[in-house]
């Protein structure tokens, strides 16, 4: 290998780890590699459980039918759909929406090395993504006493072998929306619509999937019959992981070629791809009055621009809202049949208007924590930081401006899951104690989410998502919220005795009310000066 | 117009700049060189009010950036180095939101904006994002901005790179327009000629210390000021600041 395929893919495997690991401001610290494999090692468990129940439904009953060849086919389709799905949009911007592609492109290197050394990256992506999948499948298997040295060997192999095939699947579709995204409008809005109607397909999935095993397991050989026409590849890697070296020689021939392929294929369009620009409309300003807005509104404007500008922002950061309106619906419309459903677990609590109260506004809570659009706001002010900060606005103007928009886009979402499931499970009156509770817990996650984005912004990010993914004030929010609920669920157990849930719910709002002006308070005095600033 | 007393930024273990002191009068066009990492940038942000100071007071038309912030940000545009605007905003709307925030009237911002892009050449492009601008559109958009409120002290980072000689003689024009009706410029250039023919004061800053000032006479004499900026660079010795050159 020549010294500067080597230094390329160093670059790229460098680049793969720093997106892991960000430099602490004030520390300068990065993240250690014991932290980077820790948070590898949390991602892979908790996919990992997920797909560990799927193999225990469908492993004994596959032996038993002797369709072991399948039980593994099955889940190196699952690891393939997983690993292309998770990775498609990374492989994307890594292959030709790369910042340095201009300078690598301008320096005395191929194109088909600067490829090389980006899939490399990204097959790093397709291995981590195929290993929660692969891994618990094969420990199932072994759990279960079927293993036999050459399936746990060829297992292991096909850690290998598997993301060479799902990476070159992924590679097809980057290279389909390298041709498709420079021609559409609107990106941002389109990018929203696929990927939540991709959201909601997948928890559909999800949620009927080991409804779909069950009869996968009852219908296994008129199954097996379509895997192996219709997915030969998958067909031979079953039969090869199974033990049949033959079958298993094969698919790897054909994973590695099919890797070659596409390589050979991509390395011909590559700088095409990467150097064409949008083909740009100009639209000509046609002058006319320029009406004023009062400072205030126009800061509040400025903040929904920049939230519905950004495709990654929305989704990343209010993911909660959508959750939160189609599961109110959800609830309005299956109302009845959740409540029957509930009623037969847990009579005494669901029968219980109160207690209904309670839970709705505990449930409320938790999906409110997993929204944090000021924990991201801060950061995303990024290099333009300057201009609000230059200009004659007082800080606490441009927070709340943040806290507004985090506020109404959580907080309409949350008062109407509120009041649909409180509605559904039939509370009367008391279903009013809760809205105060739910409009205080939004607007501490608010308030708690803009003070820990001044307290570690990230303002020189080069890609978006970084700023707003990269982030421990959105890891302490999701945990914490949820945390908080947990433990004021247990705290309620401990003094139901003493204390009605009315009188619980209005203590915590208390809280909530006082914690939320505490924060206030730091915000408006340590946090505007922290704003100012910032740089 | 812009008092600078001695002001003085620490960063960890470096003086980036150290007891700097400069007043610039109504009327003047003060121009700031020095190599890079001197401390002209954070002299300009700090005078801005976007940058913390250890020690030393900065006064804006009398008001003081550390007391009394948003009255002394009344008086001045800033404009930096690198003009990174709000890319997932159009022209027309990054203008109509800096003239939101001085509260000018609806006549009046339309008046100034079509003056202002229409003598950058930019008027056309005000329908389209920020995003699709080039370096020079932005940096030109970035001064039409900071013009819109007719600040009395306007400081700028460089602000010729990336333009055009058009838009670079517009500018210089509009420069000499401010200083006429009683404001006051301060920028910083590593672009000497420029210095040396459009301002009326120059101060040379090396290692966070000022080491001279005064008017183009006083600084230069009878040399050029590339030959004055040279030879100062390359004298250890004159880091101090000649007394009584500093008004």
């Amino acid at each position: 290998m020549s010294a500067a395929a080597k230094a390329l893919i160093k670059k790229q495997l460098l680049q793969t780890l720093n997106s892991f690991s960000r430099k602490n401001r004030k520390t300068g610290k990065k993240l250690s590699i014991a932290g980077v494999i820790g948070i590898y090692l949390l991602i892979i468990v908790s996919f990992g459980s997920m797909f560990f129940t799927y193999s225990m439904i469908v492993c004994e009953g596959l032996h038993n039918a002797g369709l072991d060849w399948m039980y593994f086919a099955l889940f190196g389709i699952f690891g393939g759909l997983f690993s292309v799905v998770g990775s498609a949009f990374m492989t994307y911007s890594a292959l030709y929406n790369a910042k340095d592609n201009e300078l690598l492109l301008s320096m005395p290197l191929s194109p088909s090395l600067i490829l090389f050394s980006r899939m490399i990256g990204c097959y790093f992506m397709a291995f981590t993504f195929c290993m929660p999948v692969l891994l618990p499948s094969l420990i199932v298997y072994i759990a279960h006493g079927y293993a036999t040295a050459p399936v746990i060997i060829f297992s292991l192999l096909n850690l290998f072998f598997l993301p060479l095939i799902s990476l070159a699947i992924s590679c097809v579709l980057g290279w389909l929306i390298a041709l498709i995204a420079p021609r559409v409008k609107n990106k941002s809005i389109v990018t929203l619509v696929v990927s939540l109607a991709f959201i909601a397909g997948y928890y559909a999935f999800v949620i009927r999937l080991p409804h779909m095993l069950e009869d996968f397991v009852v219908n296994a050989e008129g199954f097996s019959k379509k895997i192996k026409y219709l997915a030969i590849p998958f067909y031979l890697m079953g039969k090869g992981l199974a033990g049949d070296t033959p079958s298993f020689l094969l698919y790897s021939l054909i994973a590695v070629l099919l890797f070659g392929i596409v390589y050979y294929v991509l390395s011909r369009s590559f700088i095409k791809l990467t150097t064409s620009s949008a083909p740009s409309v100009k639209v000509e300003y046609s002058g006319g009055q320029v009406k004023s807005e009062s400072l205030k509104s126009s800061l509040l404007k400025r903040e929904f621009m920049k939230f519905k500008s950004s495709a990654t922002y929305m989704l990343n950061t209010a993911m909660g809202s959508f959750f939160m309106l189609v599961g109110g619906v959800a609830i309005l419309i299956k109302g009845s049949d959740i409540k029957e459903y509930f009623i037969n677990i847990a009579e005494d609590i669901f029968s219980d208007s109160s207690l209904i109260v309670l839970m709705s506004v505990g449930i409320t809570w938790i999906i409110v924590s997993y929204n944090f659009i000021t924990a991201a706001s801060v950061s995303l002010e990024g290099k333009s930081i300057w201009i609000i900060q230059s200009l004659p606005v007082k800080p606490s103007d441009a927070l709340n401006a943040k806290l507004i928009l985090h506020i109404v886009i959580t907080g309409i979402p949350a008062l109407i899951l509120y009041v649909c499931s409180a509605i559904a499970f039939s509370a009367d009156i008391r279903l009013l104690l809760g809205i105060p509770a739910v409009i205080l817990w939004v607007i501490f996650n608010a308030v708690l989410g803009l003070i820990l984005n001044l307290k570690n912004p990230n303002l020189d990010y080069i890609d978006e998502t970084a700023a707003i993914k990269n982030n421990w004030s959105v890891l302490i929010l999701m945990f914490g919220g949820t945390a908080v609920v947990v433990g004021l669920g247990l705290l309620y157990v401990l003094v139901s005795k003493f204390l009605s849930a009315e009188l619980y719910i209005i203590a915590v709002s208390v809280l909530v009310l006082a914690a939320v002006l505490t924060l206030f308070k730091w915000l408006y005095t340590r946090g505007a000066v922290i704003f100012s600033y910032l740089n | 117009m812009l008092k600078i007393e001695h002001l003085t930024k620490i960063y960890g273990e470096k003086k980036a700049v150290d007891d700097l002191s400069l007043h610039i009068l109504p009327g003047e066009i003060y121009g700031f060189i020095g190599h890079n990492g001197a401390g002209k940038t954070t002299t300009l942000k700090a005078a801005c009010g976007i940058l913390q100071f250890d020690k030393g007071e900065i006064f804006i038309n009398g008001l003081s950036i550390k007391q009394s912030p948003i009255e002394a940000k009344r008086e001045l545009a800033y404009l930096p180095d690198n003009p990174d605007l709000y890319e997932y905003m159009t022209g027309i709307q990054f203008l109509k939101f800096v003239a939101d925030i001085y509260g000018i009237g609806s006549e009046e911002r339309t008046e100034k904006i079509e003056k202002y892009t229409k003598s950058f050449g930019i008027n056309d492009d005000l329908a389209m994002p920020i995003s699709s601008y080039s370096h020079g559109m932005k940096q030109k958009l970035a001064i039409s901005a900071a013009w819109m409120h007719d600040p009395n002290l306007i400081m700028m980072d460089e602000p010729f790179v990336g333009l055009d000689p058009v838009a670079s003689h517009t500018l210089k024009q509009m420069m000499r327009q401010v200083c006429d009706r009683g404001g006051a410029i301060f920028f910083s250039t590593h672009v000497l000629d420029v210095a040396e023919k459009l301002c009326d004061k120059i101060a040379v800053i090396k290692n966070g210390k000022l080491i001279r000032s005064g008017t183009m006479d006083e600084v230069t004499g009878d040399s050029s000021l590339e030959t004055v900026f040279l030879e100062l660079e390359e004298n250890k010795g004159s880091q101090e600041t000649k007394e009584g050159d500093v008004k």
